[in-house]
């Protein structure tokens, strides 16, 4: 009887649910713990979200999100058809591309190398002072930025040195990205090799001394446990850094391009931050927005999907 | 360690959201309905009594230690007035003011009174009417603000700015009290190096050509150093041609400053200027502005009279007495002509304004606390501030003490002024020209208002005109791209990396961006308002 | 134990390497620390490179200390720093650890929906609306719990929990233990270095944050201290004189550089004390077996 009894059930409710429930079960008090963490996702993101429609419409503070009235893709037809639309793309992809290739490797040598010190107390001055950078406000760092690259510094007198010409590199186009991307690294390898240092620091030591033992140089340790060790860091890091593609921020742009610079350094958010110094874009804005993250998103599914075949690391 | 860690952490977090609770109780608004005003039995309007209180929301200042509510200036004015403020300060600054405003408005829970530049607002003052945020004051006027009546009375040509197009007034204005109070910035040299050359101030482009060459041939590495995009908007040195870098208006048509001839002779002046190396090179972003005139590596200029002028005039007082920064008249191309633009602007400002939301419920008493900056009263409080403390009267004039022009504290005038008065701000009054006698102490700097002022600018700029929102929207589209293109183009004339003799496919392009679109919304907003 | 002469060299180079890199990033802190602690006249100036500061004077410093609102800020921001990093800890290691349980059928399900949140958003609108429809506008909840987990911190303590293998949690799980003593008791001390990262990160973050200020607080009483800094920078800039229209004398550049030294000193010092957990060395990570 019993045994029909189950039987029958499971037919009627489907075999799925007899595994949820016996999953309930078994894990009730891990989704008990999960619930204030899901109310402020719901709370603080979800209930929010419906704004999103605000780029379909002519927002007016006024008349609230519901109120305003209906204008459908015109937003998007004004950002895709403007006639420097290709430039912005262009060139938010071409900063954000630098950026990766250059910049997301650099804190990563620099955790490894600062892990090779065999000082502690070395060690510890030098990711003391390293980070420094980050905290120095966008303001001053651009300020010095300028100072740097106008035709009569230091970096210029160098160049001198070597037979070349005076430049002042933030007035020449082909010069921007470079002078964006090293100024990047500079002021935030330091601290971004935070997260990856502490990774190292849980790479388990009997795999080095077992290492030694058969006799690997520093170089094959490092090739083989250290990487490899912090690989789910690195992988992750890399696939949230992929969701970002297309965020280029403004605020650093606008602090050091000019007009000459426009054909390069105008990026997508700062013809949107200029379009709202105008009017109160803020349609036009959440429109744009909506499709950054369409595609960055799309973009983060891509290299969440490659990353399990490969590594068998994924996000979710 | 991890028990207790987590007993401590929930505590913490208990005791932070009881705590915050409270706190959140000091921001609420208080609302009373009024049970009428008592106003003094001499006769006069104020102090009223009153137990409505009123919420005011807006007035930044440009000091952050001066809340409204404990700073002397805000206190007398609820004394004076008879008035208990609840006073509403978002961040202060462009960010501020403008998220803060749309802000305020999406949540519904408006205030009595919105202090703040709404002109300049998409839609501008009209929409605000429109949607139901303000509301219109020609009866509320007429009935309880005697003294801005009097005053817009008495100035016909304020009054044309202040109402809109169909005859509607809406806010308590910013004036400008008097015309010398409309200019603050314009073009500085060194008249100290000037004399050692034998040469006299220029005044014509000519003359300034000789000038700077003299300064070049001195050894100053950049002797004009001058932000083009800013300035040119106004037309400082482009003006001497008749042009300006933005729309204005010449015997009633609205022209567009780069589709005109005579902008080509302009832009080639300034070529040959920066090819003789008489222009900064970095005119397009000058950095460093500071240390290349202390250092006189730039010997002129286009500066403010108080955060250009003075502050390099009182840093080089000491250092070298000799240094002498001088204003200059607008140049011109011909000796004795008077210059066609300028920095000055019109008296009436749209900043801090005052207007009252549909959401008070004692109109009689917000326009009464309104108008009270127009008053003989209120005009003294918010220019010179309080009486025996901030000011005395000396033989009819009102002169600031020592208090605010050498305050034992160490702070700046405009610093101390904050507190006391809001003569160097902006706000719902008339601004006295008393005021900046005494701000500015240096000769140089009372002459610049002198000086700056000889222009017929106001004449040729586009009036205090409204657009509605379509029109709004459309113009600032346009523009956006316009803005770019330009911005991007000019400068290669004036670097020679684009050919002069290219002008006419730069003017065609502007044609194809829509820049004839824009001239023709400005032309109409200018009818509307000429018809007021 | 031998070391290779390749090795040798490799260390010289990177001790080099990193004395260079030190000098490049603490120059500009100096610069910032040299300027404001000079003369005001004599730094307008001065032209190129500052090694040293230029008339020594510690005026900037005196004008911005006096300012009573600084005091406040300081205050305010002390009191966040305290009540809102514990939270945030506190949710997001919780959070972490559920996400990245393995035999949970629910849980590649939230993984999914709290990382769409990363891209999409209603905007500041909503966002602001919700916030004082929850009733915290112009106070501390409004800064406190909107930001209660960062999406991004989350991951990163997700990852460091999935890289912990699962021979101990399951000698535990025999053992009858659930999953908060999992967490608490065993867990937990594995991955500290990581908890430290977030700790720091959300310090650092709450700090500097003044935005949400800016649009809930009317209060000035409220106000943090990067919102009181902010204020005053952006007002005295000839950014906003030029926009306004509005000449003032401005604020001396030394004393905007006195104003950023305060701002971020302060918080400098939390680096040293968590630290020591990302120091090679440290035992803490071995796992036995």
């Amino acid at each position: 009887m019993r045994y029909k009894k189950g039987k029958i059930i499971s037919m009627i409710a489907g075999e799925k649910s007899k595994v949820y429930i016996k999953d309930l079960k078994r894990n009730y008090s891990l989704y008990l713990m999960a619930l204030p963490i899901l109310a402020f996702y719901i709370l603080f993101h979800y209930k929010p979200m419906y704004g999103v429609i605000i780029a379909f419409k002519n927002f007016s503070p006024a008349k609230g999100v519901i109120g305003s009235e209906w204008v459908g893709i015109k937003h998007f037809i004004d950002f895709f058809c403007n006639p420097y639309f290709f430039r912005l793309m262009k060139n938010t992809l071409v900063i954000s591309l630098s950026t990766l290739v250059f910049s997301f490797p650099a804190p990563i040598i620099l955790a490894l190398l600062i892990n090779e010190i065999r000082s502690k107390w070395f060690s510890r001055i030098v990711q003391l002072i390293v980070y420094l950078p980050h905290f120095i406000s966008l303001v001053v760092v651009c300020g010095l930025i300028l100072k740097f690259t106008s035709d009569k510094s230091i970096i210029n007198d160098i160049a001198v040195l070597f037979g070349h010409e005076r430049v002042s590199f933030l007035n020449h186009p082909k010069y921007f990205v470079p002078v964006y991307v090293i100024s990047d690294i500079w002021q935030s390898a330091g601290w971004n090799s935070i997260i990856y240092l502490a990774a190292l620091t849980s790479v388990e030591q009997q795999l080095y001394e077992a290492a030694i033992i058969d006799g690997a140089s520093r170089w094959r340790q490092t090739l083989h446990i250290t990487i490899p060790g912090i690989a789910p860091t690195i992988i992750t890091m890399f696939i949230l850094r992929i969701g970002n593609m297309l965020n280029v921020g403004y605020e650093k742009i606008i602090l050091l391009y000019n007009p000459v610079t426009y054909e390069t350094a105008d990026v997508i958010s700062t013809y949107v931050y200029r379009k709202g110094l105008i009017e109160n874009s803020w349609s036009f804005s959440t429109a744009v927005g909506l499709f950054n993250s369409i595609i960055n998103f799309t973009l983060l599914i891509f290299a969440n999907r490659l990353s399990r075949k490969i590594n068998e690391i994924s996000l979710w | 360690m991890s028990r207790n860690f987590l007993k401590t952490v929930i505590f913490v977090i208990i005791l932070s959201l009881f705590v915050s609770s409270l706190l959140a109780g000091c921001g609420k608004t208080k609302k009373t309905i009024s049970n009428g005003i008592k106003y003094p039995s001499n006769g006069e309007v104020y102090p009223m009594e009153t137990d409505a209180t009123l919420s005011v929301w807006g007035m930044s200042s440009n000091s952050s230690s001066t809340s409204l509510e404990s700073s002397p200036f805000g206190k007398k004015w609820q004394e004076l007035t008879g008035v208990t403020v609840e006073f509403q300060q978002p961040m202060a600054g462009t960010n501020g003011s403008s998220e803060g405003l749309s802000l305020l408005i999406a949540s519904g829970d408006l205030p009595d009174i919105i202090i703040s530049n709404l002109y300049n607002q998409p839609g501008g003052i009209k929409k605000f009417a429109d949607d139901g945020v303000i509301i219109r004051l020609n009866e509320v006027m007429d009935k309880y603000a005697p003294n801005l009546v009097k005053y817009l009375n008495e100035n016909k040509d304020i009054d044309k700015m202040v109402k809109s197009d169909d005859g509607s007034y809406y806010m308590f204005p910013f004036i400008r009290g008097d015309e010398i109070l409309s200019v603050s910035s314009g073009p500085v040299i060194r008249k100290d190096l000037l004399d050692e050359g034998g040469l006299a101030v220029p005044e014509t482009i000519d003359e300034w050509y000789v000038a700077l060459k003299y300064f070049k041939e001195r050894g100053a590495d950049a002797p004009l150093s001058y932000d083009f995009a800013s300035w040119e908007k106004l037309g400082v040195f482009l003006g001497a041609y008749g042009v300006k870098a933005d729309f204005y208006v010449v015997d009633g048509k609205v022209k567009y400053g780069y589709l005109e001839p005579q902008m080509k002779d302009a832009l080639s002046n300034l070529k040959k200027w920066y090819d003789e190396g008489l222009l900064d090179k970095n005119f397009i972003k000058i950095g460093d502005l500071d240390s290349k005139i202390l250092t006189s590596e730039a010997c002129a200029s286009v500066l403010f009279a108080g955060s250009g002028l003075g502050k390099y005039l009182s840093a080089m007082r000491e250092k070298d007495p000799k240094f002498n920064l001088v204003p200059t008249k607008f140049p011109v191309l011909n000796k004795g002509d008077k210059p066609m633009f300028g920095t000055k602007e019109f008296r009436y400002v749209p900043n801090n304004n005052g207007f009252i939301t549909t959401a008070c419920q004692n109109v009689e008493l917000a326009a009464r606390f309104l108008d009270f900056g127009y008053s003989e009263k209120g005009h003294m409080l918010f220019n010179f501030g309080i009486e025996g403390e901030s000011y005395v009267m000396e033989d009819g004039y009102p002169r600031y003490t020592e208090l605010i022009t050498k305050n034992p504290e160490g702070l700046s005038m405009s610093n101390v002024m904050v507190k006391y008065m809001r003569a160097s701000m902006s706000g719902p009054f008339v601004q006295d020209k008393r005021y900046i006698e005494q701000y500015y102490t240096f000769e140089q700097q009372k002459d610049a208002l002198k000086l700056w002022s000889e222009t017929d600018t106001l004449k040729y700029n586009i009036p205090m005109v409204s657009f509605d929102e379509e029109q709004s929207q459309q113009l600032s589209s346009i523009m956006n791209n316009v803005k770019t293109y330009v911005d991007e183009t000019v400068f290669k004339f004036i670097m020679g990396i684009e050919p002069i003799e290219n002008y006419d496919k730069f003017v065609s392009q502007l044609k194809a961006l829509g820049i004839e679109k824009a001239i023709e919304i400005y032309q109409k907003a200018v009818e509307n308002y000429q018809n007021r | 134990m031998q070391i290779s002469r390749g090795q040798k060299m490799f260390n010289v180079f990177n001790y080099i390497l990193m004395i260079f890199l030190m000098t490049v990033t603490l120059y500009p802190f100096l610069y910032v620390a040299f300027a404001s602690l000079s003369n005001s006249v004599e730094f307008m100036s001065h032209q190129g490179l500052l090694l040293a500061p230029v008339g020594f004077n510690l005026n900037a410093y005196k004008i911005v200390l006096k300012e009573e609102m600084i005091a406040i800020g300081f205050r305010n921001t002390l009191f966040l720093l305290v009540t809102s990093v514990s939270l945030q800890v506190t949710l997001t290691v919780v959070g972490a650890y559920v996400i990245s349980r393995k035999n949970a059928i629910l849980v590649p399900l939230f993984t999914k929906l709290i990382i769409v949140t990363m891209f999409f958003s209603g905007g500041l609108i909503p966002f602001y609306l919700n916030v004082r429809s929850l009733g915290m506008d112009n106070s501390f909840a409004a800064l406190i719990f909107p930001v209660a987990i960062n999406t991004f911190n989350l991951i990163i303590m997700r990852t460091a929990f999935i890289t912990i293998p699962n021979s101990m949690e399951e000698s535990a799980m025999i053992d009858g233990a659930g999953p908060v003593s999992i967490l608490f008791k065993i867990l937990l001390p594995l991955v500290i270095p990581t908890v430290m990262v977030i700790v720091l990160y959300y310090s650092v973050s709450v700090w500097n944050s003044w935005f949400n200020a800016m649009i809930f607080l009317r209060n000035r009483k409220l106000f943090p201290l990067q919102l009181v800094l902010r204020e005053t920078l952006i007002l005295n800039s000839t950014n906003a004189m030029a926009q306004t229209g509005r000449d003032s004398e401005g604020v001396s550049e030394t004393i905007q550089y006195a104003i950023m030294m305060i701002a971020t000193l302060p918080i400098l010092v939390v680096y040293p004390f968590l630290q020591k957990y990302f120091v090679k060395g440290v035992m803490i990570g071995a796992v036995k077996g």
